[in-house]
């Protein structure tokens, strides 16, 4: 029996006294091969039951050679094999016993003559030596060296003995040494396996390291793609035939009659050509130069180059051998430039995502395409075995891929990333990456939904020269790289905006916020609050106005001690109103007429030679995305019988925009005046009522009502939201539509102006101060605010006692010493507290407090410090002391109304804002009554006839106090 | 080696035949009137409408109409659809082919078919004047492609006429030679200048009684035009939004006479033709599946077997209406700087 690992039966590489990485089903499949070849009579069948037999298979990773696996099977006993196994098993094992015996003996001998032999000639004297004897003694020492060393060394380093041997033998650069190597190598002659694994060794190593530039040549044409923006094509581009009369009639048809002419003559003289090849070659050729030539993207063509390449150089390479393998390396070569050309579209119809085309490119280029580079890393891998570091390209391809799903939901790619803590913001952003790679599944899942449900109506990006328009927030970045606790913070930012409409300027209103980085999901109002500048209008709600296109610099501001130390991250949001416009173009014939036509089989479209079949709503750019669908066109009308298509308009944020809708100003739907909106078909009735005013003529405008606008859902909107009804084109109107044609083609329009706020961050790092430093807490403090904390601490010192003092100053007068005195501190901190009940602030006042500390150096000595704070005392939002109904109890008999009282710590004059949903709809403002210190603010009454039993009224009342809203008070009723 | 070189010679000849190295050679014979399968050409003229034209402002758009049939339109009508938000006709003379004005962007005309004496058929321009309207409704485009259509329907007629073998002794009992012989597979026919073609003739011999025969003839029609089949008597309602059922789509009125040819004043015997027109002789072929249809015609008062055996000319009229659209895009550009 041979002494064969059985890692070399599979031909795989041995490091140390490891397997490689192996194919499982390789293996035993070579194994059965191999126990097949090497048992007499034993067989395929047989040896494939040996090999799977249950007690031999778990072991099999076990055995290093095919002693072990003999010895295992003698041991467990050949009965458990079935009778014509278990004869041709103990027979052969009778004749290898024998054949062994056989072997020691002759072995024995061989070795005793060598033996003796060595020694006869050592033994002799110099000069009885003859050249060959010499010659002789020398082979002899060489055996036993090399039967030594092959006998010490590991399989492994045999490997790459035999290698080196194998490498000097065919490419040295000295004859001698060739021939050297080759006399070495002929040793090894009969030992199959010894010479075999050397001769494979060499080829893989050779496939390995081209394996590697492979590797990096598809990485290379991926980061190309990044740039050519090559993002596959749809399958049915492959049936246009315009797509093959360019492509045939273009220079690559005369390329393929050139190689067509060449292949003809290598034929003929050369005697060596390859038919399959030759066609493979020719519809490859034919069909991705198509593509290449019709798309005119330079990408579609490195893409082809690259395919043909590899194909050429590694596939069929590799393969040379067996006429199967071709054809699979053939086979592979088309399997891949399918993926690699249409997968993409394939994906994207697949899961009828509605794409936009940045969404499309960005997953397009980074996330799937590199379809050559995952082939390459993956499939190849046995073949291509490379070293460390294409695990490394490999996982940081995989990082780009994550970073690019999350930057979908975080609107990463597109921000200008900050200079400052870019690295921990990577680093943040791939710790989040799965979470937001979840947000952005789930946000698609919920497009998904209100497409399946019919919900989501379809737009486009009108074309136009001057995009990008909105409000949007660039540059985002912090004005240092670190700041002290005691430093004040900025971060600033562009502010660049283009309007839709230079008659209708655009208001912003800016903020920021600090969140400490771990916090997750910050929203609004939850942070820090900074303040921004520029704020041109301090007296209203915008910072500033833009006419047109304008471009502002703007600054958050933090106060110092404000943000704690760490890394902070800093929003700033920018609220502005905007003017989104959308058109749907779609067709109108005769409902008999197109009935009659569709059982004729005649197209309508083909016929009225319609190439825009199915349009798609556009709309102008902006930070919302505005979809119209109707019917699918064209839409069959009728002169005996009303018809009643559905029309549908949809609010998703754009994509590419990160951000909310805050609030629908007004949502107009322009309908033409032969045809009018059902406005009791919509959902809920009377969502849209019709206008007097319409911007355009021909149309009839349909405005969103009001007490729609204030529902809850339609704030804050951050998902799609549709609005479906129906259209009613009476049987009289006909005429108007089609006039005295067949066929007509008309035009719904649709404007929303709504407020929509962006918003971008930055990271900034806070550090502790050096010095002694005070600050208040909390940062911010307003009237209500019952203690107000002055702290005074030092990163490295103690304090021993320090005295302070605080001061007051309002809007009238300067600083007032109102309270002094000393405390003990512990350590390193010292607080001191201020009282709003004893002493009392209101809103507008500052309150500095100033902190002289005693300090204890190392050496004992003491030191004084000073540092002063000063906080602003901000406005109290109105409270709501209580909301109620009148009368207490709902019933269908008497009128409702309800009541809310607030009070203002600031005394401001309190106003609200009332709206009753669910049973009942209104919206307006409460009037509002002050009655000792408090404000009674009662809604308008519900009359008795809207009520019906077992109805819930609910009543939202939002006090306001001349500057902000408060908290709005809620309260439901059930009418019984 | 040499087949080979054969097989070269071969390939090399293929690869050459790509182009070709034949010249055409035009044959010296009369004009065939009858032949072609178009009726009416429609083509808008090179450049109108341009493919460009600036908001409110007028531009030209002109329609060819070539008669390229042998059958003259008589009141044919002529529609002319816009989007009505960019564009509106500004002004469309009528002038020779047209007649008249038959609603709102829709004009009657005529045109001449092709005759001995106008073997090229008539051919005429008619041009209007349309308005790209100001481009009010889209703020922030800067371009709008729009489409115009053209749609014609007229009535229109094909005749078709073919000598056939009335063998009235179909088993050869009388043992005479015979002037001539029913070819079993029919008659094929390309073309007979209309958009519906008669494509196969078969002639049967069906015994009546001892006396007579019954010639019958299998007629296969097609629409080998690239425009739809309406039925003669709704070409206006084509052309408008006016009543259409899928009954008035792809019929034709087939009349067959035997002994009859498309000379004036020549009267035959009118066939029997099935499926039948309700109350006439009349077939009614329905060229709907892939566009053709087979009708059966036949001699239902059979001609007497003493007569022997003849050739006669088989007349064939089709009466139908047809339908086509041409339809070309134009872009409205924005003035800038309004």
């Amino acid at each position: 029996m041979k002494k064969e690992s059985f890692c070399e039966v599979n031909n795989f590489i041995i490091k140390g006294d490891k397997m490689g990485t192996f194919d499982e089903k390789k293996f035993k499949t070579d194994l059965i091969k191999k126990l097949a070849e090497e048992v007499d009579g034993i067989g395929h069948t047989r040896a494939e039951e040996i090999i799977t037999h249950k007690d031999v298979a778990p072991h099999l990773k076990t055995f290093g050679t095919f002693d072990d696996l003999h010895a295992h099977i003698q041991a467990m006993g050949t009965d458990k094999f079935s009778a014509s196994t278990k004869t041709a098993l103990d027979e052969y094992y009778k004749k290898a016993v024998k054949a062994t015996e056989r072997t020691a003996k002759k072995e024995e001998e061989i070795e005793e003559t060598e033996e003796e032999e060595s020694k006869r000639l050592s033994d002799m004297k110099e000069e009885d030596l003859t050249i060959e004897k010499k010659e002789r003694l020398e082979e002899l020492k060489g055996l036993k060296q090399r039967e030594k060393i092959e006998k010490e060394e590991s399989l492994w380093e045999r490997h790459q003995r035999l290698k080196k041997l194998h490498e000097t033998a065919h490419f040295h650069e000295d004859p001698g040494e060739r021939v050297k190597a080759k006399e070495e190598l002929d040793k090894y002659k009969g030992n199959r396996f010894s010479s075999g694994f050397a001769h494979i060794a060499t080829h893989y190593d050779a496939i390995k390291i081209s394996g590697a530039w492979w590797l990096l040549f598809a990485f290379l044409l991926f980061l190309l793609d990044l740039f050519t923006g090559f993002s596959g094509y749809n399958l049915e581009f492959l049936w246009n035939a315009t797509v093959y009369e360019k492509a045939i009639r273009g220079p690559i048809g005369a390329f393929v009659i050139l190689y067509l002419i060449f292949y003809i003559f290598s034929w003929i003289f050369g005697g060596r050509t390859n038919i399959r090849g030759f066609i493979i070659r020719i519809i490859v050729l034919l069909l991705f130069s198509a593509l290449s030539v019709a798309s005119g993207n330079i990408g579609t063509t490195f893409h082809l180059v690259f395919a043909l390449l590899y194909w050429q150089m590694v596939l069929l390479r590799f393969n040379e051998n067996k006429e199967e393998d071709k054809a699979s390396a053939d086979l592979t070569l088309i399997e891949v430039m399918l993926f690699d050309f249409f997968i993409i579209d394939g994906f994207a119809n697949l899961t009828r995502i509605p794409l936009d085309d940045r969404s499309k490119a960005l997953i397009t280029a980074v996330s799937i395409l590199p379809v050559w580079f995952f082939y390459i890393a993956i499939w190849e891998k046995r073949r291509l075995e490379m070293p460390w570091w294409r695990t490394a390209i490999v996982f940081i391809t995989a990082a780009i891929l994550i970073f690019s799903v999350a930057a979908e939901s975080m609107d990463f790619v597109y921000a200008d990333a900050p200079e400052i803590n870019r690295f921990k913001e990577l680093k943040d952003k791939a710790i989040k990456a799965p979470q937001n790679a979840g947000k952005y599944l789930t946000n698609q899942i919920t497009r998904q939904l209100e497409f399946a449900t019919g919900g989501y109506y379809e737009g486009q990006v009108e074309k136009q020269e001057n995009e990008p328009l909105g409000v949007y927030i660039k540059d985002i970045e912090a004005a240092d790289k670190e700041f002290y606790e005691d430093e004040r913070i900025s971060v600033w930012a562009t502010l660049e905006a283009k309007t839709l409409d230079n008659e209708q300027p655009v208001n912003v209103v800016l903020s920021c916020e600090a969140y400490e980085s771990d916090e997750e999901d910050d929203k609004k109002g939850e942070g820090i609050e900074g303040t921004v500048t520029p704020d041109y209008f301090k007296e209203e709600e915008k910072n500033f106005m833009i006419d047109a296109l304008e471009e502002e610099d703007i600054k958050c501001e933090f106060e110092p001690d404000s943000l704690k130390e760490g890394t902070q991250k800093i929003k700033i949001f920018a609220g502005f109103n905007f003017l989104t416009k959308a058109y749907l173009k779609t067709y109108f014939v005769t409902n008999d007429r197109l009935r009659a036509m569709r059982r004729e089989e005649i197209d309508v479209f083909d016929f009225y030679r319609i190439k825009d079949k199915n349009p798609v709503a556009k709309f102008t750019n902006g930070p919302v995305k505005l979809g119209i669908e109707t019917k699918e066109p064209p839409i069959g009308i009728s002169s005996e019988y009303d018809t009643k298509p559905m029309i549908g308009v949809m609010l998703d944020i754009n994509p590419g925009w990160k951000g909310k809708i805050k609030e629908i100003k007004e949502l107009i739907l322009y309908i033409p005046d032969s045809m009018e909106l059902d406005t009791d078909s919509c959902d809920p009735s009377g969502t849209f009522g019709i206008s007097d005013e319409s911007e355009y003529e021909g149309y009839s405008a349909y405005k969103l009502q009001d007490w729609v606008k204030k529902k809850k859902e339609l704030i804050d909107i951050e998902e799609p939201k549709s609005f479906r009804c129906r259209l009613n084109i009476a049987a009289d109107k006909v005429s108007k539509v089609l006039g005295d044609s067949p066929f007509a083609t008309k035009y719904f329009r649709v404007s929303a102006d709504y407020i929509f706020e962006t918003e971008k961050s930055a990271s900034v790092t806070v550090r502790e101060s050096k010095d002694f430093n005070v600050h208040f807490s909390p940062t911010t403090a307003t009237s209500s605010e019952k203690e107000i904390v002055c702290i005074g601490k030092h990163p490295e010192k103690n304090i021993k006692n320090a005295t302070y003092l605080f001061y007051k100053k309002d809007a009238y007068k300067d600083y007032e010493l109102v309270k002094e005195g000393t405390i003990t501190c512990s350590a390193k901190e010292c607080k001191v507290s201020y009282f709003t009940d004893s002493y009392p602030v209101k809103k507008d006042d500052t309150i500095k407090c100033v902190m002289e500390a005693k300090l204890k150096t190392k050496d004992g000595a003491e030191e004084i410090e000073t540092d002063l704070t000063i906080i602003e005392i901000k406005n109290s939002l109105p409270k709501i002391e209580k909301i109620a109904f009148e009368p207490e109890k709902a019933e269908p008999t008497a009128s409702l109304k309800c009541i809310g009282n607030f009070s203002d710590k600031d005394n401001d004059v309190v106003t609200a804002t009332y709206k009753f949903e669910e049973g009942y709809f209104d919206a307006d403002n409460a009037v509002c009554e002050k009655e000792n210190n408090m404000y009674k603010c009662i809604t308008k009454e519900i009359p008795a006839e809207e009520l019906s039993t077992g109805e819930t009224i609910r009543c939202t009342i939002t006090p306001h106090d001349g500057e902000e809203n408060g908290i709005a008070a809620v309260k439901e009723i059930v009418v019984s | 080696m040499i087949k080979k070189i054969s097989l070269l010679v071969i390939v090399m000849f293929l690869i050459a035949g790509c182009k070709g190295f034949t010249t055409e050679k035009h044959p010296i014979t009369g004009v065939d009137i009858y032949k072609g399968t178009d009726a009416l050409k429609m083509d808008f003229l090179k450049n109108a409408p341009p493919k460009e034209v600036f908001e409110d402002a007028l531009f030209k758009a002109a329609i060819e109409l070539r008669n390229n049939g042998a059958f003259g339109i008589k009141n044919g009508y002529l529609t002319l659809t816009l989007e009505e938000d960019y564009l509106s006709i500004d002004e469309w003379p009528i002038k020779k082919p047209l007649v008249t004005i038959a609603g709102d962007g829709q004009v009657i005309f005529d045109l001449e078919g092709k005759s001995l004496i106008n073997p090229e058929g008539d051919y005429e321009v008619t041009e209007i004047t349309l308005k790209a309207k100001k481009m009010e409704t889209d703020k922030l485009s800067e371009t709008h492609p729009t489409s115009i259509l053209a749609t014609a329907c007229y009535a229109y007629q094909t005749k078709a006429t073919e000598t056939v073998c009335i063998d009235t002794d179909a088993n050869n009992l009388r043992g005479i030679e015979k002037v001539c012989a029913i070819d079993e597979k029919g008659k094929s026919l390309a073309s007979q200048g209309a958009p519906v073609a008669v494509t196969n003739i078969e002639t049967e011999i069906l015994p009546k009684d001892d006396n007579s025969v019954a010639p019958y003839f299998i007629i296969q029609l097609k629409n080998k035009g690239d425009g739809v089949i309406i039925g003669y008597d709704k070409v206006r309602e084509a052309c408008s939004y006016g009543p259409i059922t899928n009954e008035d789509f792809n019929w034709v009125e087939v009349k067959v006479y035997l002994s009859k040819s498309d000379k004036e004043g020549e009267e035959g015997k009118q066939l029997d033709c099935n499926p039948k027109l309700e109350g006439i002789n009349s077939g009614k072929a329905r060229l709907k599946d892939n566009k053709e249809d087979t009708i059966r015609c036949v001699l239902d008062e059979g001609i007497d077997k003493s007569r022997g055996t003849y050739s006669t000319p088989l007349y064939i009229e089709l009466d139908y209406g047809y339908t086509s659209t041409i339809s070309e895009e134009v872009t409205i550009k924005k003035i800038l700087g309004d």
